[in-house]
Parts: structure tokens; sequence; C-alpha cells
């Protein structure tokens, strides 16, 4: 079901206010400059965070956009104040971004398939170095996002590779949508579209179980990416980007260390890693994308190509170590000459497989 | 506050992520203070893994900082250095490998080989599909693929592998392969217990002793299909039952069974009117749904799918269990209670309409199990007419009455009613509806049961409000 309008009414206040507050994360980090104890960051932690939890654990009673705004910002202030003192120079701060919150109008129903836009065009861009723009793969059809209630903040996709549309779906938690997590929705929308929607067909859709590649080596691809399309080649959309990159990585190491999750995720992400440190981001890119363009039973007789990939990136790396750096080097330049020539995936595999590198 | 190496760690599994960070972003990451994270990093400086950044390598957006304040936050990197780069990343993965291994025991086989691999055992275990070579090759080269996988993360790979070694046990035993099942049980049992994994050895030891008695099963029916008077096989038979812990595993042999002795409705009477281990009749659920799954086998087996053998199979059973005096009120009062509860029947709205002091007038003798079977099959039958129909008022009422010597209980719904053409096969013939599942002798069953107390059951169909009723009467116990 879609979001209900107290829930509304909530996701548009936070829109709001995180988007003046993110314009004065640099005015708040020349503010706490002095002080050792605080940062830009831990006034959203220590302050902003806990006001999100306060006043998102409740619906409100009114829909007034411009009363909840204030009320919103009353409680972060209220809390710098407490927290840093009412002399420092953060407070001045926040004030200015309290009045320039209150002074611009909060835009009722806010519109988050900007985001989902953007997160396809970066994902796009990414593709297009190796497959042509009328792909299938990058023209599949896919509804605007849905936005729903939850008592877990995520985003999830359903890909439909086979037929039909794919879906995006934002389930909103209320006192969990932290500024982090506004930040970071253009990267939570580019990382469905790289490792999920602009990829082949990697898996049996409804198969329960958890995916290395598409879930940690494919994540690690997409923090790359977007790390790099925000400090090294920025995008004009991708605005404040040392907050974003900031927020990119609580978010990426959140996932990582979550315990509750399966090890092959996380297993996926370090063997991305430490992949990238032996052949360096170009080599990591190229391989990565074309494996992920690749159906996974590109192979007859092997119906789980993806997998078995992961296995034998690890094992060639396991091999890798008893070689001279000369050997490595050569190496490296074959993967490169090979994922430029013709039938580059099958060329992989039996690069990553090589008999004279067995030990026997 | 974190102790020293825990500190240490946080940081550098910190800096693993953010690859060019301040001190500030690394106390935001870590929930660490100021002071440490600033400590472990000029440590960490000092050791030569990390160094500041130029005011050249800063971006663009930082340098504008720069030149704003005057005195920036300094920024950080790891060294381009490879050698130290490995050691500071072999560092932080041997940690991480310590914690992983800290919860070693939690792991579990979660490979799509494993998976599918299971799925197909399962299916053959409960009889949904055959076991065929093919098959179960199949299952087999899935779990030695699943195995290859599960090795490349060693923490916890014993526990996965005594997993596997179970999964295997459950194929060997389907090949009937029942030495080598028991020798991968133990295996699977030493490393439960080395683990401390005491729910899952016993698991191990359960299917040990399920093989053993299935071994057993499948040479005396091999002995019966050499004899020509199947009768001190099948009473040796009838031992070996009672040994099973659960009835899944005996669907397979059962059919073996009823293949080779080769009059099915004989076999079935046999097997499953002297079968229930007193143990099960204690739980309502495993008193009927096993015995009726059981049944199904049997039937589908049966040659001829005439009322004569669901009639004899529920006769035996009926009087194998015990009967008492049942009091129909509070039978009817405890079905709905059951029913109601689950999705989707929330959505409907029952009515009961019970003669008040019908309970301490009146009892019925019979099974109150299996009349509350008969029951639950017809209050089942009417939600699902009203739900599939979506009708606008989905009504179910429920009376009892005495009228004479005898008991009504009616079942009334309001929905689409029944076809005429279908109302004449009713009782006759299954009336298969592939939205609800099974093998449409529902009806059948519950007709059954209730004749075998000397009761009888007929369908009526209106276009009135109340489109179908079902109505039960029973003899009044004297």
């Amino acid at each position: 079901m879609p979001l209900d309008y107290k829930r509304q009414a909530l996701l548009d206040v936070f829109c709001h206010c995180y988007e003046k507050l993110l314009d004065h994360l640099d005015a708040l980090h020349d503010a706490t400059q002095a002080d050792h104890e605080w940062s830009e960051y831990t006034v959203v932690k220590e302050c902003v965070n806990p006001a999100t939890k306060a006043f998102g654990s409740r619906l409100p009673e009114s829909l007034d956009l411009p009363a909840l705004c204030v009320d919103f910002l009353a409680r972060i202030g209220g809390s710098i104040v407490t927290q840093l003192g009412s002399s420092s120079p953060a407070v001045e701060v926040f004030t200015e971004c309290q009045a320039a919150a209150e002074a611009s109008p909060v835009v009722p129903e806010v519109d988050l398939t900007c985001w989902q836009r953007l997160g396809e065009e970066l994902s796009r861009e990414c593709y297009q170095a190796i497959l042509p723009a009328d792909s299938p793969n990058l023209t599949r059809a896919v509804k605007p996002v849905l936005i729903k209630p939850s008592d877990k903040q995520k985003v999830r996709c359903v890909p439909r590779k086979a037929a039909g549309e794919s879906e995006i779906t934002f389930y909103f938690a209320s006192d969990q949508f932290t500024l982090q997590s506004y930040v970071n929705l253009p990267f939570y929308f580019f990382h469905e579209y790289l490792s999920h929607l602009h990829t082949a067909r990697l898996f049996a859709e409804s198969d329960p179980c958890p995916k290395p590649f598409e879930e940690g080596w494919l994540l690690y691809l997409a923090h790359d990416l977007y790390c790099h399309r925000l400090l090294e080649d920025p995008h004009p959309a991708l605005t404040h980007p040392l907050p974003r990159a900031h927020y990119a990585h609580q978010y990426i190491q959140a996932e990582q260390d979550d315990a509750t999750k399966e090890p092959w995720v996380p297993w996926g992400w370090t063997l991305a890693d430490a992949f990238e440190r032996i052949v360096g981001k170009d080599l990591l890119r190229r391989t990565s994308l074309l494996v992920a363009s690749s159906p996974c039973d590109h192979f007859p007789g092997l119906p789980n190509l993806h997998w078995d990939f992961v296995k034998r990136v690890q094992q060639w790396m396991t091999r890798l170590v008893t070689r001279s750096p000369r050997e490595k080097e050569v190496l490296l330049e074959r993967l490169a000459a090979l994922l430029q020539g013709p039938d580059p995936l099958d060329k992989l595999f039996d690069f990553l497989i090589e008999r004279e590198f067995i030990n026997t | 506050m974190a102790i020293w190496g825990e500190a240490s760690y946080k940081v550098k599994r910190a800096i693993t992520f953010h690859k060019r960070f301040s001190v500030a972003e690394l106390v935001d990451a870590t929930d660490l203070s100021y002071v440490q994270v600033e400590q472990v990093v000029q440590r960490l400086i000092k050791q030569g893994y990390v160094r500041p950044l130029e005011a050249h390598e800063l971006n663009p957006a930082k340098q504008a900082v720069a030149q704003r304040v005057g005195r920036p936050r300094k920024r950080y990197t790891l060294t381009e250095d490879p050698v130290k780069r490995e050691e500071f990343h072999a560092g932080v993965e041997a940690i991480a490998s310590a914690e992983r291994l800290s919860r070693a025991k939690e792991r579990k086989p979660s490979t799509p080989y494993f998976n599918r691999a299971m799925q197909m055992i399962e299916a053959i275990e409960r009889g949904a599909d055959p076991p065929s070579t093919a098959r179960l090759e199949e299952a087999a080269a899935l779990l030695v693929y699943g195995r290859d996988f599960e090795g490349l993360i060693p923490e916890g790979a014993e526990i996965v592998q005594a997993y596997y070694d179970l999964a295997q046990a459950r194929l060997e035993a389907l090949r009937g392969n029942y030495p080598q099942a028991e020798e991968l049980l133990a295996q699977a049992e030493e490393a439960f217990q080395t683990a401390g994994l005491d729910e899952q050895a016993q698991r191990s030891i359960d299917l040990s002793l399920t093989f053993r008695a299935t071994q057993g099963f499948v040479e005396v029916v091999n002995r019966i299909r050499q004899q020509a008077d199947p009768t001190p096989a099948l009473e040796a038979l009838r031992g070996l039952i009672y040994d099973f812990p659960s009835p899944s595993y005996l669907l397979l042999p059962l059919q073996q069974a009823v293949e080779a002795i080769g009059t099915a409705f004989e076999a079935s009477l046999w097997l499953v009117t002297r079968w229930m281990p007193r143990r099960w009749s204690e739980d309502l659920s495993a008193c009927i749904y096993p015995k009726e799954n059981l049944i199904q086998t049997a039937l589908e087996l049966a040659p001829e799918k005439t009322r004569l053998p669901y009639l004899a199979l529920y006769h035996c059973l009926c009087h194998e269990d015990a009967v008492d005096s049942v009091r129909i009120n509070d039978l009817v009062k405890t079905c709905l209670e059951r029913r109601l509860k689950h999705a989707p029947y929330q959505f409907v709205r029952p009515c009961l309409d019970l003669q008040e002091d019908l309970d301490s007038i009146a009892t019925v003798r019979a099974s109150r199990d299996w009349l509350q079977r008969a029951l639950e099959i017809l209050v089942d039958n009417a939600i699902q007419a009203m739900l599939e129909a979506d009708s606008p008022e989905k009504r179910l009422t429920v009376t009892t009455q005495l009228a004479g010597k005898v008991v009504k209980i009616s079942v009334k719904d309001t929905g689409p009613g029944i076809p005429r053409d279908v109302l004449k096969k009713l009782f006759k013939e299954p009336i298969y509806r592939p939205v609800r599942g099974g093998i449409g002798i529902g009806l059948t069953l519950a007709q059954t049961i209730v004749e075998t107390y000397g009761g009888d059951i007929r369908v009526e169909s209106t276009t009135g409000d109340e489109r179908t009723s079902t109505i039960i009467v029973l003899p009044v116990e004297s």
C-alpha cells in the first residue's frame, strides 16, 4: 500500500529539513573546528538523529507541513543548545539553517524519482562502457519508485527480468529516516540499478540464497564507482560530495558488519576489495561489469556463472601469491588484453583457471 | 571506554571503507572518542601504514574549505607502499576472520546448490517426486558442488560440512545405500557434538534410527514379494512401523510395500489400520493428518477409486480409535475456534445458533477426533466457497438441534451455491478444485466418518441468501 498522509507528511518534512541541513554542513564543519569533541558529523549523530527518532516515532496529529517543520527543527535546535552550549558557534549556524528551512515552502509529496533517475543514469553510464545503449539490460522497464511504510528502512527491487516491469520499493520507517538515509538516496538507487536491474539474469529471482556476487562484489563496485562520481569526476546533481561520500562509506560498513547476514555477502565484498588491490580499479571495473552483464547460464553445464566466478577469482588470487612481480605484471597485461578482445567472458574464465598455474 | 585493541581494530576497519578520511569522519564511523581515534591514526602514521594528504592532494571541495578557514582538519590516506598496504589489510582481515570464527557455530549451508539439493531430497521423501536415478544423481552432484563452495569460507566449515553429511545421508537412504548413510550420520553427529550443537547431533541420531528401521522395512517388503502368504511378513512390518519418528519417512517405503504386495486395497488396509502408534493419538494434528496422507497414498495406488475402499479404510480407522460420548455443542465451538483463527478465515463472520441445552440432554457415541475432522471438512468447504467467489457477505452459520432421536448439525454458507451437475456427483466421485489443492475426497471422507457412527450427511443448495447447507445427522447415544 502507498504511504498514508501522515507518514508522507513526515517524509516531506524530513527531506525539506535535511536538504537545508546539508547546505549548512560546511558551515557546521567550520563552526566546530576548534572543538575536538564535536564535528559536523557528531552534531548530526548526537543532536539530529535523536530528534529524528523522537519526531518520527509518533504519527503527527495535523498535516500542517510548516508547523511540523518548525517542530522538528526546534527539537534539533534544543538538542544542540543543550549539548554544545548556547554560546557555541554551531548554534548560530543551526539558527541560520532553521531560518532558511522555515522561510522556504515544504514541498508536499516529495518526489524521490529524481534520485531514482539519477541512480539509473549513473548505472547506465557505467554499463555503456561495455554494452550498447539499446541493450535489453539497459532498456528494461522499471516503474517509478514505490514508497511503502515499514518498521525497517530499506530499498528493495524486484527485477522481473523474464518479463514485465521491474519495481523498486523504498520502505520508509519514519523513526529511522536520518540525514544519512536522505543523503544516501542516490546511492541506494544506483546500487539497485548497477547490481540488480541493469545486470543480466544473475539468478532465479525467487532463489532465497545469499549472493556474494550481486550483494557483495557488485556492492563494492557500486561504492567505488559512486565515490568516483562524487570526488574525482563530479556529477553536477551530486552536490555536497564529501558528506555524501562519508555517509556512503557508513552505509557500506554497516552492511558489511551486519552480523545477522550470511557470511557470503561480506565475503564477496572482501574478495572484490582484494581483487582490486591486485588488478587495480580499471580492471576491477571492466571485469565486474562484463561478468554482471552476462547471464548466469552463459556457459552450458554451469548454471551459476556468478558463484563460479567468485570462486575462481579466489583460487586465482591464492595461486598468484607464489608468482614473481614480473609474472604478475605479465598476467595483468594479459587480463587487460583479453577483456578488450573477442569472447572476453570465455577468455576471462579460461584465464582464471590457467593450467600452468595450478599447483600439482 | 573500548579497550585499546578493540579501538585500533575499529579504526583500521573504518579506514578500509573510507580510504581517504579525517579523524572526525572516523569518529563518526566508529563511535569512539576523538582522542582514541587520533591516537590510533598517529600510531598508524608512525608505523608507515597511513600518511597525511598534502594540500595539492585534497579535492577541490576540501581545498575550498582550507582556504576559507585557514586551519582545516587534516585528511589522511593509506600508504601507496604495496607491502605496507597488504600488511595493513591482512591485519584487519585476521581480526575479522577471528570474529567470524566466534560465530562459526551459527553457520549453516546457504549455497544455491545445497538449497536445490534439499528441495529435491525432501520432495522425493514426501512422495511428491519419484526417486528416479537421474533425480538422485542430480541431487548428489549439487551436494558435491555445494561442499566445494562452502570450503571457500573456512570459518565454520566443519559444521557446514556436517550439515552436508546429513543431507548426503538422506540421499543415500533414498538410494537404499544404508551403510553409507549410517557412516555419514556418524560423521555428522561427531562434528555437531564437538561443536556443542546437541540438537543437531540428536537429529543425526534420530535419522540413523529411522534409516535402520527403513532398511528393516525394505527387507521385509522384499520377503513379502517372495512369499505366497504375506501375513507373517505383514505382522513383522507392523512391529517395525512403531520405530518411525516421523510419518514423512514412511511414505516412500509404504508406496513400495503397497506395490510389492500387489493388492493395494488389502495392503493399505493392513498397514494403515494397524499402524498408528498410540503416542501420536494425543496430538490431534499428528493423529489425523498423517493418517490422511497415508490413506491418500494408498488410495491413489488403489486399482479402483470407488467408495468401498474409502468406507472400509475409515471404518477400520474410526473403530480403531477410542469412541466416547461426544458433546456436540462443545465440539462445534472447538472446531470453529481452531479454524477461524487462521488467515484468511478471519474475514468470515461466524453465526452460531446452538440449541442451548443440547449438551446436557444428549450426546453422540463416536470418536471425538474423527467427528471433529468431519466437521472441519464441512466448515473448510463452506469458507473456501465464500472466499473463492468473494461473496459480498461471508457468513458461516452453524446450528445444532435435537430432533427426536437424532442430533442435526447444519453448516450454511453464503457462497454461490453448488451447480446441479456437481451436486449429482457429490459423494460418488472426487470433486477436484485445483485452487484448493488436495484430491477432492473431503466430503466423501466426512460422509464415511459420519456413517461409521450410524449417521448420515446431505447437502442442499438453494438460491436464497444461505446458498448451501450441509447437514450432519447423528444418532443420539441411548
